[in-house]
């Protein structure tokens, strides 16, 4: 599992994660919809079979329409931003075709797509090439190629014609999604470890070593004027989005050591940071329902390499429940605007590499399940269905 | 458009024009009736109606060849008719004719063995038949006389990776009479065992000693293997056609007979063998000569294929097949029959397998051939054969037929879609087999599911128990579609009113978007090359016995779930029960039934291993000692 970006932060089990894919690799997959998968999500179904892998989706404000990165172009081995009609299953590309890209999310009102992309990298095919030899010999990507720091958010239309490019900013521009009403874009950018040279010695080494470290939240307007730093905490802080009511950004923050990942929310300044999870591990990829009411997630709080999906009420006050109890990865998961329907990225496919998955959400559900949950801070419940939520209070750094 | 049905090259089978006349001429009322009430599109009711004639006890079954059959092809062939299709002018009829082996007997006057003295020492010593020879069900018929040459296990496993096995190294086979040791070495790893076996069934050795030039080739079980020195059983009911070859079992007393002189013990020499020496006595030639002839008649019968044919448009050439077989197993004598006790001989209707996949032919012939009257002619379309195939539960007899006499160029088919067991769509669950033989299957398949919607579980494994298979071998892409087996799977519960018919017109539908797809000449259907193991005729007959029953039903579980536990066998012994899931055997994991059948090949006889069951949600280990089958 090499996934890069966003909501999915370089996955550091790498190893562990593509033995578990071989296991699962073998004839039909089996969701567990016995152990209790059917709670929230009913009809699970594997929506895309073409390419390589496909992953991290998001659907269009009239929910007809499916946002998505595929490595599905001929002769370039990266992820290319697709759109999908659920009316006519028909899909087309909405990146150049050159280059790496990830992130895509719809505007509001316009049908625009933004994205992060690297076409204009002149360098790019010679990254592909060394891309398809690192392939040919199976060897590990280092941590440090997924922030190709040419990466800059881009629009285009549904026809997949660029109409203006937001950021030029050196380092990694990514991750980008729009406010509720479309007029600002939230996203994490690592300009600020740009020029490398002037970076003190130990920043250096930080650098060297763990780069998504200098990530921090930024927010602009749509156009791409007034790009501003809303973070500036130690550790990679990514993936954020905005709240359905627009009033705050969700994101994941992970801490020096880039082993621990937590959800929080704050304010679109950057104040009133409120911390949701706390379960000594790497929770991440937050995504909210529709309704505001609560927050889903993925965290492998279960084992290291297996990635299942939680959710945790707005304001963190309640043991997260779990939602997925399939073994491997599932992950990087998102609403339809109407709440009904849920799409994420899992492993369990016949070539064990992930795809996209669809089914239905089961909302009241959902909203009976975290008002039974046990707060935040109380014993462990007794049904491990439930899900289980950290003992400790919330002593972030810097709140 | 009839010159693209010009196909005057094609070698023609033998069909008896009087024959084919004779069959319409007696066609039922109520086939003729039963067809008229079909619409022209895809519908549950029209499914429905289809399968309940065709699965129907008036059909008996279905077995190949019989007046069931035939009666199923008469609906086939009327329902064609309706639909507007067909056949190439220079044939009289929908119905393609083949014959196959019914059966085999022995003219036992005609088959004789004898040891011959070679040079001055001329006696001749008889063998007795049943006794000490008798000839295997494929032998070819004639006589044969040669010196003996004994090849250890005979086995011939193609090298990779260092690894591979020849049994013929330094031995010249040619116009000898070939003696081989039955099976594998005895004492190799499980692993090894395993892939041994891929490459050590009888009639595949056979054919390995022929492809050497052998004049016949006997075969001896060890004296280290289970059923030692026993004469193979001749089973009347075998179907299987002729190898190329004259072969008979021996018993272990004449080839110790046949060995006696030459300074080989035929103990010592599997002993050695089985220790993992290749060959070690293949440079010593037995100083003996052996004579023998052998007679089988083969049981000729006729059964036929249905095939019809919507013509290209437009100026392609081009056909695209779709297919499923029509025949099954009758009352289920030795075919596999999984009737419950009780059940046994009862009619086994076949309504999942394979009323389920002809209905869908059918609608889709209707609904296909409907659509192509209302297109514009000149709009350029692949031309599409329906094809529903008979002698499927025999050994794809039909299909193989069919692809040896090809009703349309097999060159200008570009693809094969089959219906095999699309009846029993459960949690919205389809099967898609053979993805991996096309790369533009998986970009057709996700963007027609996007609407339909369905819980697709995708396989690129080409090589398939089904008829499209041959197609698949023969350079063209295939996909299969499938609902899963069940727990009426080859009994005779396997009845109309099992079926899910909402599912399958969601399948149909499905199936006409594809196969819409695929009829446009500028969609390219390349061929992608899937590795194969080993030929599944070279597999060796399991001789394992654990007395186990799978649930074939059983799915969402990893392992293999027991339906049943026999009576006294090692399963019982063991302490295994119905509904334990077996997820190791003797070290090895099991995940499903392949891995199960692996296991067993891979297993000795009488010799206790540790296997490991889920009972209520824990793990359980067992020791089962595997007895061997009967010869």
């Amino acid at each position: 599992m090499d996934w890069m970006t966003r909501r999915e932060v370089f996955l550091r089990g790498c190893a562990l994660v593509v033995a578990a894919a071989g296991v699962l690799s073998a004839g039909a997959v089996v969701r567990a919809a016995e152990r209790g998968e059917d709670r929230f999500i009913q009809n699970t179904r594997q929506l895309t079979f073409e390419g390589r892998r496909s992953g991290e989706c998001y659907f269009s404000p009239d929910g007809n329409k499916l946002v998505f990165m595929s490595e599905r172009q001929p002769g370039n081995p990266f992820f290319q931003i697709y759109a999908l009609d659920f009316q006519t299953g028909d899909v087309s590309r909405i990146s150049t075709g050159q280059g790496k890209t990830t992130c895509p999310f719809f505007q509001m009102g316009t049908g625009l797509i933004e994205f992060a992309s690297t076409h204009l990298d002149a360098d790019f095919e010679q990254k592909a090439r060394e891309e398809y030899a690192r392939r040919q010999e199976e060897r590990q990507r280092r941590g440090a190629w997924d922030y190709d720091e040419y990466y800059d958010i881009f629009v285009a239309q549904p026809d997949g014609r660029i109409v203006k490019r937001l950021t030029t900013a050196l380092g990694y521009d990514a991750e980008g999604a729009y406010s509720p009403d479309g007029k600002q874009i939230v996203f994490c950018s690592m300009r600020d470890a740009y020029p490398v040279g002037k970076l003190s010695d130990e920043d250096r080494a930080f650098f060297d070593k763990q780069p998504e470290y200098f990530a921090e939240i930024y927010i602009m307007d749509a156009d791409g004027s007034n790009q501003t730093r809303l973070t500036d905490w130690p550790g990679y802080d990514g993936g954020p989005f905005f709240t359905p009511d627009g009033q705050r950004i969700v994101w994941r923050h992970f801490d020096e050591t880039g082993l621990l990942a937590d959800v929080y929310t704050m304010e679109l300044d950057g104040s009133g940071r409120r911390r949701l999870t706390d379960f000594k591990c790497m929770s991440w990829a937050p995504f909210f329902h529709p309704s505001g009411e609560y927050c889903i997630f993925v965290s492998n709080k279960l084992g290291f390499s297996n990635f299942e999906l939680f959710i945790v009420d707005a304001m963190g006050e309640r043991q997260p429940v779990r939602v997925t109890y399939t073994e491997g990865f599932d992950g990087l998961p998102t609403f339809s605007p109407d709440g009904k329907r849920i799409v994420w990225t899992s492993n369990h496919t016949d070539t064990g590499r992930s795809q996209i998955f669809l089914a239905n959400w089961d909302h009241e559900a959902a909203r009976a399940a975290l008002s039974a949950s046990p707060t935040r801070g109380s014993a462990e419940p007794a049904s491990s269905s439930a899900g289980a939520g950290g003992a400790s209070d919330d002593a972030a750094p810097g709140n | 458009m009839r010159s693209t049905l010009r196909l005057a090259l094609l070698v023609i089978s033998v069909p008896t024009i009087a024959y084919a006349q004779a069959d319409r001429e007696k066609i039922p009322a109520e086939v003729m009736s039963g067809v008229a009430g079909l619409s022209p599109t895809i519908a549950a009711d029209d499914l429905r109606a289809v399968v309940s004639f065709i699965a129907s006890d008036q059909c008996g079954g279905r077995l190949t060849g019989s007046d069931g059959a035939l009666l199923a092809a008469q609906y086939i062939a009327t329902a064609f008719s309706r639909a507007g299709l067909k056949y190439p002018e220079d044939k009289d009829h929908y119905y393609q004719p083949f014959s196959f082996t019914a059966g085999v007997e022995m003219v036992t006057e005609k088959t004789r063995m004898e040891i011959v003295g070679s040079g001055a020492d001329a006696a001749v010593s008889p063998c007795k038949l049943d006794a000490d020879f008798r000839p295997l069900t494929f032998s070819d018929n004639g006589t044969a006389e040669g010196d003996l040459v004994f090849v250890g296990y005979g086995l011939v496993e193609p090298s990779s990776g260092g690894r591979g096995y020849d049994s013929y190294v330094n031995v010249d086979a040619k116009d000898k009479i070939v003696l081989a040791l039955r099976d594998i070495p005895e004492n190799v790893t499980p692993q090894r065992r395993q892939e041994l076996a891929l490459y050590a069934g009888d009639r595949y050795k056979a054919k390995l000693a022929a492809d050497r030039g052998a004049k016949a080739f006997l075969l001896v079980t060890g004296p280290n293997s289970p059923n030692a020195g026993k004469l193979i059983k001749f089973r009347t009911s075998d179907r299987t056609s002729a190898a190329p070859i004259l072969a008979a079992s021996i018993s272990g007393e004449l080839a110790d007979r046949l060995l006696a002189g030459t300074g080989v013990d035929l103990e010592k020499a599997q002993t050695a063998l089985d220790g993992g020496e290749i060959n070690p006595h293949a440079t010593v030639q037995p100083k003996a000569r052996v004579r023998i002839s052998t007679e089988l008649k083969r049981l000729p019968k006729i059964c036929r294929n249905v095939v019809g044919i919507l013509p290209p448009t437009g100026g392609c050439d081009e056909y695209v097949l779709v297919g499923a077989h029509y025949d099954h197993i009758g009352t289920g004598e030795g075919l596999g029959s999984l009737a419950k006790k009780g059940e046994e001989g009862q009619i086994h209707n076949g309504a999942d397998d394979n009323a389920s996949g002809t209905s869908v032919v059918l609608e889709l012939a209707a609904s296909l051939a409907d659509a192509r009257r209302k297109a514009d002619p000149a709009e350029a379309r692949r031309g599409l054969v329906f094809a529903c195939w008979s002698g499927e539960e025999l050994g794809l007899v039909g299909s193989s037929h069919y692809i040896e006499h090809p009703r349309v160029p097999l060159d200008k088919t570009v693809a094969a879609f089959n219906f095999d067991m699309v009846g029993r769509l459960r949690e919205n669950k389809l099967i898609m087999q053979a993805v991996g033989s096309s790369p533009v299957w998986r970009r057709l398949i996700e963007r027609r599911n996007v609407p339909a919607g369905f819980n697709l579980v995708v396989q690129d494994d080409p090589y398939l128990p089904t008829d499209a298979t041959g197609f698949y071998t023969h350079g063209i892409p295939i996909l299969a579609f499938f609902t899963d087996l069940h727990e009426e799977y080859n009994r005779p519960a396997d009845d109309p009113e099992t079926l899910n018919y909402e599912g399958m017109e969601r399948v149909a539908g499905f199936a006409q978007q594809l196969i819409e797809d695929v009829s446009k000449p500028d969609v390219e259907i390349a061929y992608a090359r899937v590795e194969r193991s080993a030929p599944p005729e070279g597999r060796m007959s399991r001789r394992a016995y654990t007395g186990t029953v799978p649930d074939f039903a059983a799915s969402g579980i990893t392992g293999v779930r027991l339906s049943d536990v026999r009576p006294g066998g090692p399963a019982e012994k063991a302490g295994i029960k119905a509904g334990d899931i077996i997820v190791e055997f003797a070290g090895r994991k099991v995940t499903n039934l392949q891995d199960y059948s692996d296991a067993l090949i891979g297993a000795k006889i009488d010799e206790a291993v540790p296997l490991v069951v889920e009972r209520d949600g824990k793990k359980i280990t067992l020791t089962i000692t595997p007895t061997a089958r009967p010869n």
